[in-house]
Protein backbone atom coordinates (compact mmCIF):
# COMPACT_ATOMS: atom_id res chain seq x y z
CA UNK A 1 0.00 0.00 0.00
CA UNK A 2 1.34 3.18 -0.64
CA UNK A 3 -0.02 6.71 1.11
CA UNK A 4 0.47 10.12 -0.21
CA UNK A 5 0.25 13.37 0.93
CA UNK A 6 -1.83 13.31 4.29
CA UNK A 7 -0.76 10.53 6.55
CA UNK A 8 -2.28 10.34 10.14
CA UNK A 9 -2.70 7.11 12.28
CA UNK A 10 -3.33 7.45 16.12
CA UNK A 11 -2.16 5.11 18.79
CA UNK A 12 -4.46 4.37 21.53
CA UNK A 13 -3.47 4.45 25.07
CA UNK A 14 -2.57 0.98 25.18
CA UNK A 15 0.83 0.23 23.86
CA UNK A 16 0.76 -1.98 20.74
CA UNK A 17 3.50 -4.22 20.24
CA UNK A 18 4.68 -5.97 16.87
CA UNK A 19 6.70 -9.21 16.11
CA UNK A 20 7.42 -11.85 14.07
CA UNK A 21 5.15 -13.93 16.11
CA UNK A 22 2.05 -11.20 15.43
CA UNK A 23 0.48 -7.80 17.35
CA UNK A 24 0.49 -8.04 20.37
CA UNK A 25 -1.71 -5.43 23.67
CA UNK A 26 0.81 -4.65 26.03
CA UNK A 27 -1.95 -4.93 29.56
CA UNK A 28 1.18 -5.09 32.00
CA UNK A 29 0.60 -1.74 33.18
CA UNK A 30 -3.08 -1.72 33.54
CA UNK A 31 -5.35 -2.85 36.41
CA UNK A 32 -6.98 -5.18 35.20
CA UNK A 33 -9.29 -6.64 37.66
CA UNK A 34 -10.69 -2.98 38.12
CA UNK A 35 -13.85 -1.97 37.19
CA UNK A 36 -12.87 1.22 35.51
CA UNK A 37 -10.02 -1.06 33.21
CA UNK A 38 -13.39 -2.69 31.33
CA UNK A 39 -15.21 0.08 30.86
CA UNK A 40 -12.26 2.26 29.28
CA UNK A 41 -11.60 -0.75 27.49
CA UNK A 42 -14.79 -0.32 25.29
CA UNK A 43 -13.80 2.63 24.20
CA UNK A 44 -10.49 1.75 23.37
CA UNK A 45 -11.62 -1.60 21.27
CA UNK A 46 -13.26 0.93 19.30
CA UNK A 47 -10.01 2.71 18.34
CA UNK A 48 -8.11 -0.56 17.77
CA UNK A 49 -10.86 -1.57 15.28
CA UNK A 50 -9.39 0.98 13.16
CA UNK A 51 -6.12 -0.67 13.13
CA UNK A 52 -6.83 -4.49 13.60
CA UNK A 53 -10.00 -5.54 13.00
CA UNK A 54 -10.41 -8.39 10.65
CA UNK A 55 -7.06 -9.91 12.78
CA UNK A 56 -5.98 -11.34 15.88
CA UNK A 57 -3.80 -10.08 18.65
CA UNK A 58 -2.50 -11.36 21.51
CA UNK A 59 -2.46 -10.02 25.21
CA UNK A 60 0.24 -9.32 26.85
CA UNK A 61 -0.23 -9.33 31.04
CA UNK A 62 1.39 -9.44 34.70
CA UNK A 63 2.76 -12.72 35.72
CA UNK A 64 0.78 -12.28 38.93
CA UNK A 65 -2.82 -11.27 37.30
CA UNK A 66 -2.58 -15.27 35.86
CA UNK A 67 -3.28 -16.28 39.82
CA UNK A 68 -5.83 -13.16 40.32
CA UNK A 69 -9.76 -14.66 40.95
CA UNK A 70 -10.62 -12.12 37.92
CA UNK A 71 -8.40 -13.65 36.05
CA UNK A 72 -10.98 -15.68 33.65
CA UNK A 73 -13.54 -12.76 33.64
CA UNK A 74 -11.57 -10.44 32.50
CA UNK A 75 -9.96 -12.39 30.25
CA UNK A 76 -13.60 -13.45 28.41
CA UNK A 77 -14.41 -9.95 28.53
CA UNK A 78 -11.53 -8.78 26.67
CA UNK A 79 -12.28 -11.09 24.48
CA UNK A 80 -16.28 -10.04 24.18
CA UNK A 81 -15.21 -6.74 23.39
CA UNK A 82 -12.33 -7.65 20.61
CA UNK A 83 -15.06 -9.53 18.93
CA UNK A 84 -17.52 -6.66 18.79
CA UNK A 85 -14.46 -5.00 17.08
CA UNK A 86 -14.29 -8.08 14.57
CA UNK A 87 -10.95 -8.55 16.40
CA UNK A 88 -10.20 -12.23 17.69
CA UNK A 89 -7.94 -12.56 20.73
CA UNK A 90 -5.17 -15.11 20.00
CA UNK A 91 -3.39 -15.62 23.01
CA UNK A 92 -2.32 -14.45 26.47
CA UNK A 93 1.06 -13.95 27.01
CA UNK A 94 3.09 -12.80 29.92
CA UNK A 95 5.87 -11.64 28.64
CA UNK A 96 6.83 -9.88 25.51
CA UNK A 97 10.32 -10.72 23.74
CA UNK A 98 11.09 -10.90 20.19
CA UNK A 99 11.81 -14.62 20.25
CA UNK A 100 10.10 -16.00 22.82
CA UNK A 101 6.04 -16.60 23.42
CA UNK A 102 4.72 -18.38 26.47
CA UNK A 103 0.80 -19.55 25.78
CA UNK A 104 -0.90 -20.12 28.73
CA UNK A 105 -2.53 -23.38 29.37
CA UNK A 106 -5.57 -22.32 31.60
CA UNK A 107 -6.30 -19.83 28.30
CA UNK A 108 -6.63 -22.76 26.04
CA UNK A 109 -9.93 -23.75 27.51
CA UNK A 110 -11.33 -20.77 25.89
CA UNK A 111 -13.48 -20.96 22.74
CA UNK A 112 -11.08 -20.81 19.92
CA UNK A 113 -11.75 -20.77 16.24
CA UNK A 114 -10.79 -24.55 14.39
CA UNK A 115 -8.38 -22.60 12.41
CA UNK A 116 -6.96 -20.75 15.40
CA UNK A 117 -5.96 -24.10 17.62
CA UNK A 118 -3.68 -25.12 15.07
CA UNK A 119 -1.94 -21.71 14.79
CA UNK A 120 -1.25 -21.47 18.53
CA UNK A 121 0.55 -24.72 18.88
CA UNK A 122 2.74 -23.29 16.07
CA UNK A 123 5.86 -21.50 17.45
CA UNK A 124 5.62 -19.00 14.33
CA UNK A 125 2.50 -17.61 14.76
CA UNK A 126 1.92 -15.22 11.60
CA UNK A 127 1.56 -12.06 11.89
CA UNK A 128 -2.39 -11.80 10.26
CA UNK A 129 -2.91 -8.17 10.95
CA UNK A 130 -4.48 -5.77 8.08
CA UNK A 131 -2.08 -3.38 9.15
CA UNK A 132 1.14 -3.07 6.82
CA UNK A 133 4.03 -3.68 9.10
CA UNK A 134 5.58 -0.55 7.10
CA UNK A 135 4.15 2.89 6.23
CA UNK A 136 5.69 3.70 2.94
CA UNK A 137 5.62 7.45 2.20
CA UNK A 138 6.87 9.15 -1.22
CA UNK A 139 7.12 12.77 -0.64
CA UNK A 140 8.64 15.20 1.11
CA UNK A 141 7.79 15.84 4.79
CA UNK A 142 6.98 19.30 5.18
CA UNK A 143 6.89 21.49 8.82
CA UNK A 144 4.10 20.86 10.81
CA UNK A 145 3.31 17.42 9.07
CA UNK A 146 3.38 14.37 11.80
CA UNK A 147 3.30 11.00 10.85
CA UNK A 148 2.36 8.41 13.71
CA UNK A 149 2.50 5.04 13.15
CA UNK A 150 2.45 1.29 15.22
CA UNK A 151 5.26 -0.05 12.94
CA UNK A 152 8.05 1.06 10.80
CA UNK A 153 8.07 4.23 8.65
CA UNK A 154 10.16 4.77 4.96
CA UNK A 155 10.40 8.03 4.18
CA UNK A 156 11.48 8.55 0.24
CA UNK A 157 12.05 12.15 0.16
CA UNK A 158 12.86 14.93 2.26
CA UNK A 159 11.92 15.61 6.09
CA UNK A 160 12.10 19.11 6.72
CA UNK A 161 12.64 21.15 9.90
CA UNK A 162 9.84 20.97 12.53
CA UNK A 163 7.94 17.91 10.89
CA UNK A 164 7.64 14.91 13.23
CA UNK A 165 7.94 10.69 12.71
CA UNK A 166 6.95 9.19 15.56
CA UNK A 167 6.91 5.64 15.16
CA UNK A 168 6.95 2.12 16.73
CA UNK A 169 9.76 0.59 14.52
CA UNK A 170 12.64 2.07 12.99
CA UNK A 171 12.47 4.88 10.77
CA UNK A 172 14.40 5.16 7.07
CA UNK A 173 14.54 8.40 5.32
CA UNK A 174 15.75 8.08 1.66
CA UNK A 175 16.22 12.19 1.58
CA UNK A 176 17.52 14.56 4.15
CA UNK A 177 16.61 14.62 7.35
CA UNK A 178 16.63 17.95 9.37
CA UNK A 179 12.91 17.76 11.15
CA UNK A 180 11.84 15.43 14.55
CA UNK A 181 12.17 11.63 14.51
CA UNK A 182 11.04 9.50 17.13
CA UNK A 183 11.73 5.78 16.33
CA UNK A 184 10.96 3.07 18.90
CA UNK A 185 8.52 5.15 20.38
CA UNK A 186 6.84 2.30 22.37
CA UNK A 187 10.13 2.02 23.98
CA UNK A 188 12.23 -0.45 21.83
CA UNK A 189 15.68 0.13 22.29
CA UNK A 190 16.70 -1.75 19.33
CA UNK A 191 15.10 0.91 16.87
CA UNK A 192 16.96 2.35 14.16
CA UNK A 193 16.89 5.27 11.73
CA UNK A 194 18.35 5.44 8.76
CA UNK A 195 19.10 8.32 6.79
CA UNK A 196 20.81 9.32 3.59
CA UNK A 197 21.56 13.05 4.79
CA UNK A 198 21.74 13.69 8.50
CA UNK A 199 21.43 17.72 8.65
CA UNK A 200 20.03 18.53 11.64
CA UNK A 201 16.95 18.02 13.36
CA UNK A 202 16.37 15.31 16.34
CA UNK A 203 16.70 12.06 16.73
CA UNK A 204 15.07 10.00 19.52
CA UNK A 205 15.30 6.29 20.01
CA UNK A 206 12.73 5.03 22.68
CA UNK A 207 13.77 7.40 25.83
CA UNK A 208 17.13 8.64 24.48
CA UNK A 209 17.47 12.07 22.92
CA UNK A 210 19.85 13.11 20.39
CA UNK A 211 19.92 16.51 18.59
CA UNK A 212 21.94 17.11 15.43
CA UNK A 213 23.52 20.35 14.10
CA UNK A 214 22.71 21.48 10.78
CA UNK A 215 24.90 21.45 7.76
CA UNK A 216 24.48 24.34 5.57
CA UNK A 217 25.69 24.24 1.73
CA UNK A 218 28.55 26.24 2.46
CA UNK A 219 30.15 23.09 4.83
CA UNK A 220 28.85 20.55 2.00
CA UNK A 221 31.27 22.93 -0.53
CA UNK A 222 34.09 22.50 1.87
CA UNK A 223 33.84 19.04 1.63
CA UNK A 224 31.11 18.02 3.65
CA UNK A 225 29.33 15.64 1.34
CA UNK A 226 26.31 13.75 1.63
CA UNK A 227 27.10 10.58 3.71
CA UNK A 228 23.81 7.62 4.62
CA UNK A 229 24.50 7.13 8.35
CA UNK A 230 22.64 4.79 10.40
CA UNK A 231 21.41 6.07 14.45
CA UNK A 232 20.87 3.53 16.97
CA UNK A 233 21.72 2.87 20.52
CA UNK A 234 24.85 1.76 21.78
CA UNK A 235 26.12 1.10 25.69
CA UNK A 236 23.03 3.54 26.53
CA UNK A 237 23.80 6.01 24.03
CA UNK A 238 22.93 7.09 20.86
CA UNK A 239 25.00 6.88 18.55
CA UNK A 240 25.84 8.06 14.48
CA UNK A 241 27.82 5.62 12.14
CA UNK A 242 28.11 5.47 8.75
CA UNK A 243 25.96 3.12 6.83
CA UNK A 244 28.95 1.77 4.57
CA UNK B 1 -13.77 37.71 -18.71
CA UNK B 2 -13.82 34.17 -17.49
CA UNK B 3 -10.91 33.74 -17.55
CA UNK B 4 -9.10 35.88 -15.20
CA UNK B 5 -6.41 34.42 -12.96
CA UNK B 6 -6.38 34.72 -8.60
CA UNK B 7 -3.29 34.83 -7.47
CA UNK B 8 -2.90 34.58 -3.63
CA UNK B 9 0.58 36.48 -2.22
CA UNK B 10 0.95 34.03 1.14
CA UNK B 11 4.37 33.74 3.68
CA UNK B 12 2.81 32.13 6.82
CA UNK B 13 5.43 34.65 8.85
CA UNK B 14 4.55 38.34 9.25
CA UNK B 15 6.83 41.50 7.96
CA UNK B 16 8.44 39.60 5.05
CA UNK B 17 6.84 41.46 2.11
CA UNK B 18 3.73 39.98 0.91
CA UNK B 19 1.89 43.51 0.74
CA UNK B 20 4.75 45.12 -0.54
CA UNK B 21 5.36 42.34 -3.13
CA UNK B 22 1.35 42.92 -4.08
CA UNK B 23 1.26 46.27 -4.34
CA UNK B 24 4.22 46.30 -6.42
CA UNK B 25 3.29 43.47 -9.06
CA UNK B 26 -0.31 44.44 -9.32
CA UNK B 27 1.28 47.56 -10.59
CA UNK B 28 3.63 46.38 -12.69
CA UNK B 29 0.89 43.47 -14.32
CA UNK B 30 -1.41 46.78 -14.67
CA UNK B 31 1.49 48.76 -16.75
CA UNK B 32 1.53 46.12 -19.07
CA UNK B 33 -1.86 46.27 -20.01
CA UNK B 34 -3.67 44.25 -17.90
CA UNK B 35 -6.69 44.84 -15.75
CA UNK B 36 -5.49 44.28 -12.45
CA UNK B 37 -7.34 44.73 -9.08
CA UNK B 38 -5.42 43.72 -5.72
CA UNK B 39 -7.33 42.70 -2.63
CA UNK B 40 -6.28 43.11 0.82
CA UNK B 41 -7.33 40.25 3.15
CA UNK B 42 -6.05 41.03 6.21
CA UNK B 43 -9.36 42.60 8.12
CA UNK B 44 -8.55 44.87 11.14
CA UNK B 45 -4.91 45.03 10.11
CA UNK B 46 -5.10 46.75 7.07
CA UNK B 47 -1.68 48.08 4.60
CA UNK B 48 -2.61 47.48 1.07
CA UNK B 49 -4.45 50.61 1.04
CA UNK B 50 -1.09 52.76 2.22
CA UNK B 51 1.76 51.02 0.29
CA UNK B 52 -0.96 51.93 -2.50
CA UNK B 53 -1.17 55.61 -1.61
CA UNK B 54 -5.08 55.20 -1.86
CA UNK B 55 -5.77 55.53 1.91
CA UNK B 56 -7.83 58.25 2.08
CA UNK B 57 -9.76 56.97 -0.86
CA UNK B 58 -11.64 54.21 0.81
CA UNK B 59 -15.45 54.32 1.37
CA UNK B 60 -16.31 50.82 1.25
CA UNK B 61 -14.45 47.82 2.21
CA UNK B 62 -14.88 44.26 1.01
CA UNK B 63 -16.66 43.35 4.01
CA UNK B 64 -19.16 46.65 2.96
CA UNK B 65 -19.80 44.48 -0.05
CA UNK B 66 -19.89 41.11 1.34
CA UNK B 67 -22.62 42.22 3.89
CA UNK B 68 -24.51 43.66 1.19
CA UNK B 69 -23.81 47.33 2.04
CA UNK B 70 -22.52 48.44 -0.78
CA UNK B 71 -22.07 47.02 -4.68
CA UNK B 72 -18.47 45.94 -5.38
CA UNK B 73 -17.98 49.28 -7.69
CA UNK B 74 -18.61 51.57 -5.22
CA UNK B 75 -15.20 49.47 -3.12
CA UNK B 76 -13.79 49.74 -6.03
CA UNK B 77 -10.72 52.01 -5.64
CA UNK B 78 -9.15 53.54 -8.95
CA UNK B 79 -5.28 54.11 -8.79
CA UNK B 80 -4.02 57.40 -8.92
CA UNK B 81 -1.61 56.86 -11.90
CA UNK B 82 -2.61 53.53 -13.62
CA UNK B 83 -5.65 53.42 -14.88
CA UNK B 84 -6.47 49.81 -15.39
CA UNK B 85 -5.62 49.14 -11.59
CA UNK B 86 -8.08 49.04 -8.73
CA UNK B 87 -7.84 48.30 -5.18
CA UNK B 88 -10.50 46.40 -2.75
CA UNK B 89 -9.54 47.27 1.01
CA UNK B 90 -10.41 45.17 3.53
CA UNK B 91 -11.98 46.51 6.86
CA UNK B 92 -10.01 48.37 9.60
CA UNK B 93 -12.84 48.40 12.13
CA UNK B 94 -13.48 44.61 12.21
CA UNK B 95 -11.92 41.27 12.12
CA UNK B 96 -10.79 38.40 10.47
CA UNK B 97 -14.12 36.63 11.59
CA UNK B 98 -16.04 39.07 9.96
CA UNK B 99 -15.93 37.12 6.69
CA UNK B 100 -15.81 33.57 6.33
CA UNK B 101 -14.30 31.12 2.96
CA UNK B 102 -17.68 30.74 0.94
CA UNK B 103 -18.47 34.79 1.19
CA UNK B 104 -14.74 35.42 -0.02
CA UNK B 105 -14.94 33.14 -2.79
CA UNK B 106 -18.34 34.50 -3.81
CA UNK B 107 -16.64 38.14 -3.70
CA UNK B 108 -13.71 36.94 -5.77
CA UNK B 109 -15.84 35.48 -8.47
CA UNK B 110 -16.88 38.81 -8.97
CA UNK B 111 -14.16 39.96 -9.01
CA UNK B 112 -13.40 37.59 -12.09
CA UNK B 113 -15.95 39.16 -14.10
CA UNK B 114 -14.31 42.15 -14.35
CA UNK B 115 -10.77 42.15 -14.39
CA UNK B 116 -7.51 39.62 -15.83
CA UNK B 117 -6.02 39.21 -12.86
CA UNK B 118 -6.99 39.59 -9.08
CA UNK B 119 -3.67 40.06 -6.47
CA UNK B 120 -5.46 38.90 -2.89
CA UNK B 121 -2.99 40.32 -0.15
CA UNK B 122 -3.18 37.64 2.40
CA UNK B 123 -2.47 37.95 6.72
CA UNK B 124 0.18 36.54 8.47
CA UNK B 125 -0.51 33.22 9.74
CA UNK B 126 -2.48 29.58 8.95
CA UNK B 127 -5.99 29.96 10.90
CA UNK B 128 -8.70 31.87 9.33
CA UNK B 129 -7.44 34.83 8.10
CA UNK B 130 -5.30 32.30 5.49
CA UNK B 131 -8.27 29.63 4.61
CA UNK B 132 -10.45 32.76 3.50
CA UNK B 133 -7.52 34.01 1.66
CA UNK B 134 -6.81 31.05 -0.76
CA UNK B 135 -10.55 30.59 -0.90
CA UNK B 136 -10.59 31.52 -4.67
CA UNK B 137 -6.61 31.07 -5.68
CA UNK B 138 -5.73 29.48 -8.79
CA UNK B 139 -1.72 30.20 -7.87
CA UNK B 140 -0.06 30.82 -5.28
CA UNK B 141 3.41 32.83 -4.56
CA UNK B 142 4.97 32.54 -1.47
CA UNK B 143 7.18 35.18 -0.14
CA UNK B 144 9.75 34.36 2.16
CA UNK B 145 13.24 36.35 3.63
CA UNK B 146 16.70 34.24 4.05
CA UNK B 147 16.08 33.56 7.17
CA UNK B 148 15.29 30.31 8.73
CA UNK B 149 12.15 31.59 11.00
CA UNK B 150 10.65 32.59 7.22
CA UNK B 151 11.93 28.87 5.53
CA UNK B 152 10.52 27.49 8.36
CA UNK B 153 6.96 28.84 8.01
CA UNK B 154 6.95 29.47 4.35
CA UNK B 155 7.01 25.60 4.64
CA UNK B 156 4.22 25.43 6.51
CA UNK B 157 2.55 27.30 4.06
CA UNK B 158 3.69 24.99 1.19
CA UNK B 159 2.20 22.16 2.99
CA UNK B 160 -1.16 23.58 3.36
CA UNK B 161 -1.41 24.49 0.03
CA UNK B 162 0.09 21.35 -1.50
CA UNK B 163 -3.01 19.86 0.22
CA UNK B 164 -5.16 21.78 -2.19
CA UNK B 165 -3.28 20.68 -5.41
CA UNK B 166 -6.36 20.16 -7.52
CA UNK B 167 -7.96 23.73 -6.66
CA UNK B 168 -4.34 25.58 -6.61
CA UNK B 169 -1.86 24.74 -9.61
CA UNK B 170 1.04 26.94 -8.99
CA UNK B 171 3.02 28.03 -6.20
CA UNK B 172 6.06 29.80 -6.68
CA UNK B 173 8.95 31.10 -4.53
CA UNK B 174 9.72 34.76 -4.35
CA UNK B 175 12.43 35.63 -1.97
CA UNK B 176 12.35 38.99 -1.05
CA UNK B 177 15.47 41.40 0.57
CA UNK B 178 18.18 39.39 -0.37
CA UNK B 179 21.84 40.66 0.63
CA UNK B 180 24.03 39.11 -2.03
CA UNK B 181 27.06 40.12 0.08
CA UNK B 182 25.84 38.25 3.09
CA UNK B 183 25.26 35.27 0.76
CA UNK B 184 28.69 35.76 -0.76
CA UNK B 185 30.13 35.59 3.03
CA UNK B 186 28.26 32.72 3.79
CA UNK B 187 26.51 34.89 6.66
CA UNK B 188 23.09 34.82 5.16
CA UNK B 189 21.17 31.75 3.64
CA UNK B 190 21.44 31.38 -0.09
CA UNK B 191 18.65 30.96 -2.53
CA UNK B 192 20.29 26.96 -2.79
CA UNK B 193 19.15 26.59 0.94
CA UNK B 194 16.10 27.63 0.85
CA UNK B 195 14.81 26.46 -2.19
CA UNK B 196 16.42 22.89 -1.40
CA UNK B 197 14.13 23.28 1.56
CA UNK B 198 10.97 24.18 0.28
CA UNK B 199 11.39 22.42 -3.10
CA UNK B 200 9.40 24.88 -5.05
CA UNK B 201 10.78 26.63 -8.41
CA UNK B 202 11.91 30.93 -7.59
CA UNK B 203 9.70 33.38 -9.82
CA UNK B 204 11.62 36.09 -8.73
CA UNK B 205 14.61 37.24 -6.36
CA UNK B 206 14.01 40.98 -4.78
CA UNK B 207 16.89 42.55 -3.69
CA UNK B 208 17.17 44.25 -0.02
CA UNK B 209 16.57 48.16 -1.27
CA UNK B 210 16.27 50.94 0.91
CA UNK B 211 13.80 52.13 -1.74
CA UNK B 212 11.33 50.14 -0.60
CA UNK B 213 10.55 51.66 2.34
CA UNK B 214 10.65 55.43 0.61
CA UNK B 215 8.00 53.90 -1.80
CA UNK B 216 5.91 52.85 0.77
CA UNK B 217 5.67 55.64 3.25
CA UNK B 218 5.29 57.69 0.18
CA UNK B 219 2.75 55.24 -1.23
CA UNK B 220 3.97 55.17 -4.38
CA UNK B 221 5.15 51.28 -5.69
CA UNK B 222 8.40 51.19 -6.65
CA UNK B 223 7.68 49.10 -9.73
CA UNK B 224 6.01 52.24 -11.26
CA UNK B 225 9.22 54.61 -11.14
CA UNK B 226 10.65 54.29 -14.56
CA UNK B 227 14.37 53.91 -12.85
CA UNK B 228 16.33 51.57 -13.16
CA UNK B 229 16.17 50.87 -9.33
CA UNK B 230 16.59 47.17 -8.69
CA UNK B 231 13.85 46.03 -6.37
CA UNK B 232 11.19 47.83 -8.66
CA UNK B 233 12.88 46.29 -11.71
CA UNK B 234 12.84 43.26 -10.18
CA UNK B 235 9.29 43.38 -9.39
CA UNK B 236 8.73 43.98 -12.89
CA UNK B 237 10.29 41.34 -13.96
CA UNK B 238 7.88 38.70 -12.09
CA UNK B 239 5.18 40.30 -13.36
CA UNK B 240 6.08 39.61 -16.91
CA UNK B 241 7.11 35.82 -15.56
CA UNK B 242 3.51 35.37 -14.35
CA UNK B 243 2.67 36.39 -18.03
CA UNK B 244 4.33 33.35 -19.01
CA UNK B 245 7.50 35.40 -20.43
CA UNK B 246 11.01 33.56 -19.82
CA UNK B 247 12.63 36.56 -18.35
CA UNK B 248 16.50 35.82 -16.85
CA UNK B 249 17.32 36.39 -13.36
CA UNK B 250 18.80 39.40 -12.03
CA UNK B 251 22.57 39.50 -11.30
CA UNK B 252 22.30 40.68 -7.98
CA UNK B 253 25.67 40.88 -7.53
CA UNK B 254 27.66 44.14 -6.71
CA UNK B 255 30.42 44.44 -8.82
CA UNK B 256 33.22 42.55 -7.00
CA UNK B 257 36.40 44.82 -6.72
CA UNK B 258 40.04 43.25 -7.70
CA UNK B 259 41.07 42.81 -3.87
CA UNK B 260 37.61 41.05 -3.14
CA UNK B 261 38.33 38.60 -5.77
CA UNK B 262 42.13 38.17 -4.33
CA UNK B 263 40.89 37.22 -0.91
CA UNK B 264 38.16 35.13 -2.19
CA UNK B 265 41.18 32.79 -3.45
CA UNK B 266 42.62 32.40 -0.54
CA UNK B 267 40.02 31.81 1.74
Amino acid sequence: MHYKDKIYFMLTQIPIKKNKKGTFLDFRNEKLSSLDFLRDFQEQARDLSMFLSGSSVSIIINPEFKNDEKFDTTIRSIQTELNHENISLKAVVDSFESTESLIDNKVQNLPMSAEEKSDSTKQEILNTSVLPETLYVESNLRSGQLIRYPGNVCVVGDVNPSAEIIAAGDVIIWGTLRGIVHAGADGDREAKVITMDLSGGQIRIADKVAAFKEIRSKDKKKGGIKVPELVKIENNDIIVKRYF
Amino acid sequence: MGNAKVIVVTSGKGGVGKTTTTANIGAALASLGKKVCVMDMDIGLRNLDILMGLENRVVYNLVDVIEGTCKLKQALVKDKKVPNLCMLAAAQTRDKTAVNAEQVLGLINELKEEFDIVLVDCPAGIESGFQNSIAGADEALVVVTPEMSSVRDADRIVGLLEARKEQIGAVRLIVNRVKPGLIETHQMMSIEDITEILAIDPIGLIPDDEDVVISTNKGEPLALLDSNKAAGQAYRNIAKRILGEKVPFMDLNKKVGFLKKLKAIFA
